[in-house]
């Protein structure tokens, strides 16, 4: 299994044209001068600085759940209408599709690359007023990679990877999103055959049960009490806690519709308690940690709610993601 | 390394150097049974992701078996991978989150433990206590490195220890951790460390040296016993069969002293009859002889560093159950349908920084507060840090 991949292997001298002192650098070009141990958010001290000298992004968005919930199935909301606009996993049927911020698919808004620098989420806040949808929890991830539009036919598919993901190494934790698309009837087990965190290939997942949830955005993989049924991600075989990519898809009990096949990084789970009561979350003292936001990352929630709902464009999530840099 | 000085070198280590790991998992309740409101049950057959477990109704009876995360089949909880160069560090447990959306599963207890090792037992209609085996003869000889020859199937992985009547293999030592590299089910190459034997780097063979070679088996983490505990459950998805039996194990401590016993007054644990899959079977709401989830050791012990002997004394009419030796880590209560429960383990809420050994075999334990149904899901999230 070896060590895991540490974010200090990318750290190191970024050569170029200046160590500026500004304090905006979000609107800054990127290329400086970065060494190891000079910067870096390594102090409590240090993310108050952050705040106090303006490398701090502070972006609110809002999720229009227009489709029915169901009590534990989960509800992929990259696909739903709102701010950030929908994104709807558009590409060439099993071929992997990169995404990103930048390039053409938007999500939350978490300010612009910073070259040589990291930046970190801080604080999230997050309300709703439609009963429905709380108590709830939100999985916030950054969306790297999909295979769409593949139909639910049984028997074995190899998916096309001509792209591969750049934003993390595979051995932090990627994980497998089976999103429904196209809408399916219910029932069908499928098994994926993928290549894990160290590069070995032919790994399988176990046969998993799909639900009935006859959502586009569905996570289909998702329900709280079906036999089979496996939460939010696919299962990895055992030993296994990462993906670089997947190399196919066998279904054993076929279905109608289509599913989009997604590697996502899971950043951090939060709730909504109640309607009532707006939740806000410091990363740092809630969980002791500041989740990184690679450049150019595509970051989206998935959401599950303990009650069932029927869609309207009033039904909302609202929020807000402030991020914080290092400086420079 | 693993641990952390002050909150800035936590900082510093779990966002400004990335040394941190999350898992985003959701585990199901046992598949075949709905609980009892007030017994603990195992989550180690439950299905969801990880995915059910398939060893702990494997293996011979009565011997102890190694635990790790590599095992094939073994269904625990990853938490990234091996921190030491040797396999031997450690990272911290920095945070964790639970929630259900499945219906009359709150209120709920998990408890978090790493699986050491377990010893199945199958001769269940024997009521007097029955010898444990955690070790044996072997003979050493040359396949491309050196090669034990032995009567067991003992675990990939297992940490072990040699003694001799004579002189071991050259490259042996004694009073030294070595770890067994399975060739099969007689046979195991040796490692001198842990992440030298996931390497598959061995041991030379240079001769068999002299006398009658015996390997020992050691808790593959925790070694000395400390905080180390046992639970009696029911591996299988088939329920046991009638029988009421107090269950007890004659230990060695975590200080080493021998011939300890599980305390008979006011009550041995007493096993549940027709216990289903999964249950921890001395646990429950009322009645004498009821405990959980551990085992209560006899007075003063501060853990279990071996087992020697495992009694039922009267017989369950069919079935199995086994004998697991856990370490605590942590525990998430599960308070309200649909509202996630967070717990900080590093600062203001539970400041224990649970240490989460290389190879750990993580897994949850659950209490039920109602009846939790079959295959009811729990979502959770489990973050990881190390210096």
């Amino acid at each position: 299994m070896g060590e895991p991949k540490s974010n200090a292997d990318r750290k190191g001298r970024f050569v170029g044209k200046s160590k500026g002192t500004d304090q905006d650098s979000a609107d800054s070009p990127a290329v400086f001068v970065f060494v190891d141990g000079e910067i870096g958010l390594k102090t409590q001290a240090e993310i108050e600085r952050a705040h106090n000298e303006g490398r701090v992004l502070f972006r609110s968005f809002n999720k229009n759940l227009t489709v029915n919930t169901t009590a534990g199935f989960a509800q992929d909301l990259s696909g739903l209408p709102g701010n950030p606009v929908a994104q709807y996993f558009a590409g060439a049927s099993g071929e992997s599709t990169l995404m990103s911020y930048l390039l053409n698919d938007k999500g939350l808004d978490h300010g612009p690359s910073i070259a040589g620098y990291r930046k970190f989420v801080h604080i999230v806040d997050l309300m709703t007023v439609t009963a429905a949808l709380a108590p709830s929890t939100l999985r916030l991830c950054d969306y790297l990679m999909f295979y769409p539009f593949i139909g639910l036919d049984e028997g074995l598919m190899e998916l096309t990877n001509s792209r591969s993901y750049t934003r993390y190494e595979a051995r932090e934790g990627v994980q497998i999103a089976l999103i429904e698309q196209n809408p399916y009837a219910g029932g069908a087990t499928v098994r994926l055959g993928y290549t894990n965190q160290d590069g070995v290939s032919g790994r399988l997942t176990p046969i998993v049960q799909l639900n009935s949830n006859l959502v586009g955005g569905a996570i289909a993989t998702s329900n709280s009490t079906l036999a089979g049924a496996s939460g939010d991600f696919m299962p990895l075989q055992s030993g296994d806690y990462g993906v670089q990519r997947v190399d196919t898809i066998e279904f054993f009990v076929g279905d109608v519709g289509t599913v989009c096949v997604c590697l996502v990084k899971p950043l951090i789970s939060l709730p909504i308690y109640e309607t009532t009561a707006p939740c806000q979350y410091d990363l740092w003292n809630h969980f002791g940690m500041l989740p990184e936001i690679r450049n150019d990352a595509y970051l989206n929630f998935i959401f599950k709610p303990s009650a069932a709902g029927t869609g309207a464009v009033t039904n909302t999530i609202h929020g807000n993601l402030t991020t914080i840099w290092e400086a420079r | 390394m693993g641990g952390f000085t002050s909150k800035d070198t936590e900082l510093s280590n779990m966002s400004n150097a990335g040394n941190l790991f999350s898992t985003f998992l959701s585990k199901q309740f046992n598949p075949t049974a709905a609980a009892v409101a007030q017994e603990w049950h195992t989550m180690f057959r439950g299905g969801g992701y990880p995915q059910a477990d398939a060893i702990f109704d494997t293996g011979t009876n009565l011997v102890f078996q190694s635990l790790c995360d590599q095992i094939a089949n073994a269904g625990c909880i990853f938490h990234g991978g091996n921190i030491g160069v040797d396999g031997d560090g450690f990272k911290i447990l920095a945070s964790g989150l639970a929630v259900t959306a499945a219906a009359t599963v709150v209120p709920a207890t998990l408890m978090l433990v790493d699986v050491l090792g377990w010893m199945r037992v199958t001769s269940i209609t024997v009521t007097s206590a029955q010898s444990t085996i955690w070790g044996e003869a072997f003979t050493a000889s040359s396949s491309t490195g050196l090669l034990l020859t032995y009567a067991q199937d003992w675990q990939n992985f297992s940490k072990v220890r040699f003694t001799t009547t004579g002189t071991l293999p050259t490259g042996l030592s004694l009073n030294t951790d070595y770890w067994l590299v399975r060739q099969g089910a007689t046979t195991s190459k040796v490692a001198t460390t842990y992440a030298n034997a996931i390497a598959g780097t061995v041991v030379a063979y240079t001769d068999g040296g002299a006398g009658t070679h015996t390997l020992t088996c050691r808790l593959p983490r925790s070694s000395s016993g400390a905080m180390v505990n046992a639970i009696f459950f029911n591996p299988q998805s088939t329920a046991l069969g009638a029988g009421t039996p107090g269950l007890s194990l004659g230990y060695t401590n975590s200080a080493g002293t021998q011939s300890r016993a599980t305390p008979s007054s006011p009550s041995l644990p007493i096993g549940k009859t027709a216990a289903p899959a999964s249950h921890i079977l001395y646990s429950g709401a009322t009645g004498a002889g009821k405990f959980g989830p551990f085992v209560p050791l006899q007075a003063a012990d501060g853990g279990i560093r071996s087992v020697e002997t495992i009694r039922n004394n009267a017989t369950y009419t069919s079935g199995m159950y086994s004998v697991a030796l856990v370490r605590r880590l942590a525990i998430i209560p599960v308070q309200v349908l649909g509202q996630a429960v967070m717990i900080d383990f590093t600062s203001n809420m539970y400041p224990s920084y649970p240490k989460i050994e290389d190879g750990a075999a993580l897994y949850w334990l659950l209490k039920s507060g109602v009846a939790t149904p079959a295959n009811a899901a729990i979502d959770f999230d489990l973050n990881f840090g190390w210096s």
